[in-house]
């Protein structure tokens, strides 16, 4: 397995809001479903996941919600909010946009 | 983004820190307690598994500061915490807080001051006058003596300009007054009659000038008093009006007293009296003053219609000029008649002050920056002082940014303190130009400086810009060194300091006769005492017309 890749300035954001459009979770849940998607290669620092959550939800971006997580246990689960939704997909379109670029000049012959 | 997901969140996190704490608590206690299970689950022993889940979250209390950060809340509480904290560690240096605060009280009330003198005396000369940013003075392109302008030129002046909102005339006299058995020189105004209407003053007691009250050969001795003579000389008698005085030889009636405050337009002088241009040759002398286009004594403002700009006018009254050429030859042949900004009008003091407060800027600023310097030194070698502190801050969580702001709020506060004291320096010195200029018999001058909006902004701007200077320069030398560095270390060595040495103003001074002015700089450092000169050149300036042409 190749080592867990630092993930790119930035794009956290959007790894975090494309994993709640999904359905509400709380910050744990997120960081698995991350590691786990991308088959062990993306890891999210935990340290930089909680700020990150705290200011996508000042922005307006998601929303958060206490609940009772799957092994009965007091967890703040987060929520996309319609603004966070309209943001993902813009945030994807452009992500696309930039991943086939770059993949378009490596491939070059 | 929206507001209304914002603003309650704010607000929560604001008025409702202590559950906000809580839920922030809990949420990475949920999260810990999860990493655990799963490091159980692979098989770790409940001790290591509890050890590795705090390690890959990487600190507690950091994430804590950094989501308090990202939430953005705290900027108010950590500014008020701060100033709290800054006023503490001020109190406890009391030696220290007094010095710096002096420094910054002297640097920022002298810029202050020196631009209330700029502000008041060059671009707002006149008390009670109103709307003196649209006047202007009228006057020969050369602004010598010979150059003013005459009585009937201004008069088709007045006729035909369409941009000038009014015309007057302002010339300074002097005359003796022999009140009781006191006799002495005052100065007052020749002015046309409808001078106090122009300029918005209107007289406490009796009247101003009727509009044909200029008209006729001395056919109107009458005289409005100024408030300080009706009060000195004439004891604030209530029934002055109708009263006589004899000027020189002729016999005024006085008609109005003008308010307490106004001490007409003549920037350098305070005028006592003002009386209407028909009685020019009485305080003159010669002939066909009022008649004669060759005859140029008359010192006229025009007040420009709003919207109005100076080459506007100037365009205007050039034609007018070309005019009065063409029509007479005689007198007005070569006649141009130049539009001045009131802080160049050449027929008072004002032209003199200009370079004098150039000077002055200079000077201050240089003050300032001396003063920035050696505070900005003060608070370096306390900041080695307070490395420990620091040190123990950014152990216990504190980013980098929270430490910055720290220092930067007690900057600020220093800062804020020298700029009060330095505005009340400025308020003492607001009149302090006049010491400039020796009194040359008569009454002296009266030069006003004004604290007002555009002072006491500049005044914060000064006071953010030294803040930044001051705060931010200890700020980057405490926090730049990395934590492990000099964990248990107490006192450490500035290996470079930003501003190895003292700064001095050690003279300054303009050689007389040159237009050259010197500034001195010395600076001290380890190594050896050096010496900056710094020269500036001053724009030549011309001797003072209206002086020299009453004698004053």
């Amino acid at each position: 397995m190749a080592k867990p890749t630092d993930l790119v300035q930035g794009t956290l954001d959007l790894l975090i809001l494309r994993t709640l459009a999904l359905q509400p979770m709380h910050g744990w849940g997120i960081a698995q479903r991350i590691r786990q998607v991308s088959n062990q290669v993306l890891q999210v620092h935990q340290g930089a996941l909680y700020p990150a959550l705290h200011r996508l939800e000042q922005q307006g971006r998601i929303r958060a919600k206490w609940g009772e997580s799957e092994n009965n246990r007091r967890a703040k689960y987060y929520s996309l909010t319609p603004d966070g939704a309209k943001d993902l997909r813009q945030e994807q379109a452009q992500w696309r946009r930039l991943s086939s670029a770059i993949g378009l000049v490596l491939d070059m012959s | 983004m929206r507001w209304y997901y914002k603003l309650p969140l704010r607000l929560r996190s604001l008025f409702r820190k202590y559950k906000t704490e809580l839920d922030l608590s809990e949420e990475l206690q949920f999260h810990l307690q999860n990493q655990i299970d799963e490091n159980v689950a692979q098989g770790l022993d409940p001790q290591e598994a509890h050890r590795a889940a705090f390690r890959s979250l990487g600190g507690v209390e950091q994430v804590k500061e950094e989501c308090r950060d990202a939430r953005k809340t705290d900027l108010i509480e950590n500014f008020l915490r701060d100033m709290c904290l800054g006023l503490r560690m001020l109190r406890r240096n009391p030696g220290f807080t007094v010095l710096t605060i002096l420094c910054l009280t002297l640097g920022i009330g002298a810029n202050a001051a020196v631009f209330s003198w700029v502000e008041g005396i060059l671009l707002r000369p006149y008390p009670l006058v109103t709307h003196q940013e649209r006047l202007v003075a009228l006057d020969g392109p050369a602004g010598d003596e010979r150059d003013e302008t005459s009585w009937p030129d201004l008069l088709d002046i007045q006729r035909s300009c369409t941009l000038c909102e009014t015309l007057f005339i302002s010339n300074i006299t002097g005359a003796t007054l022999s009140i009781g058995d006191r006799a002495q020189v005052m100065t007052g105004s020749i002015v046309s009659a409808n001078y106090f209407d122009a300029i918005g003053v209107h007289p406490i007691l009796g009247r101003g000038f009727a509009p044909d009250e200029d008209i006729g050969r001395n056919a109107h001795p009458i005289v409005v008093i100024s408030y300080h003579l009706w009060q000195t000389r004439f004891k604030g008698d209530p029934q002055i009006i109708g009263k006589t005085q004899r000027f020189d030889n002729v016999v005024h009636t006085i008609i109005g007293v003008a308010p307490a405050g106004f001490y007409g337009t003549f920037v350098g002088r305070s005028m006592e009296y003002w009386v209407p241009a028909s009685m020019v040759e009485a305080f003159y002398g010669g002939s066909d003053k009022l008649e004669d286009r060759g005859a140029r004594w008359c010192e006229a403002y025009v007040r420009l219609k709003p919207g109005v700009t100076r080459n506007q006018a100037q365009q205007e009254i050039s034609a007018i000029a070309a005019r009065l050429e063409a029509e007479y030859p005689a007198t007005n042949r070569g006649r141009s008649i130049k539009v001045w900004p009131l802080w160049q009008t050449p027929f008072n003091h004002a032209g003199e002050l200009l370079p004098i407060f150039e000077i002055m800027v200079v000077v201050t600023m240089f003050v300032l920056l001396i003063v920035c310097a050696n505070v900005g030194n003060l608070l370096l070698v306390r900041s080695v002082a307070r490395r420990h502190e620091m040190t123990v801050r950014l152990a216990m969580g504190a980013g980098r940014g929270r430490l910055l702001r720290q220092l930067v709020t007690e900057g600020l506060l220093l800062s804020a303190c020298g700029a009060a004291g330095g505005m009340l320096v400025a308020y003492w010195c607001r009149h302090a130009p006049v010491l400039l200029f020796p009194v040359r018999g008569g009454n002296g001058m009266y030069l006003p400086g004004e604290i007002d909006g555009r002072v006491l902004g500049l005044s914060a701007a000064i006071c953010l810009v030294v803040t930044l200077a001051i705060g931010l320069v200890p700020a980057t030398r405490s926090t730049a060194n990395e934590l492990t560095q000099h964990r248990g270390q107490g006192l450490g060595q500035i290996h470079h300091p930003p501003l190895p040495g003292m700064l001095d103003i050690s003279a300054f001074f303009r050689i007389p006769g040159s237009s050259k002015m010197h500034v001195y700089l010395t600076s001290i450092t380890e190594e050896a005492p050096s010496i900056l000169l710094m020269s500036k050149y001053l724009p030549h300036r011309g001797p003072i017309p209206g002086l020299s042409a009453t004698g004053a």
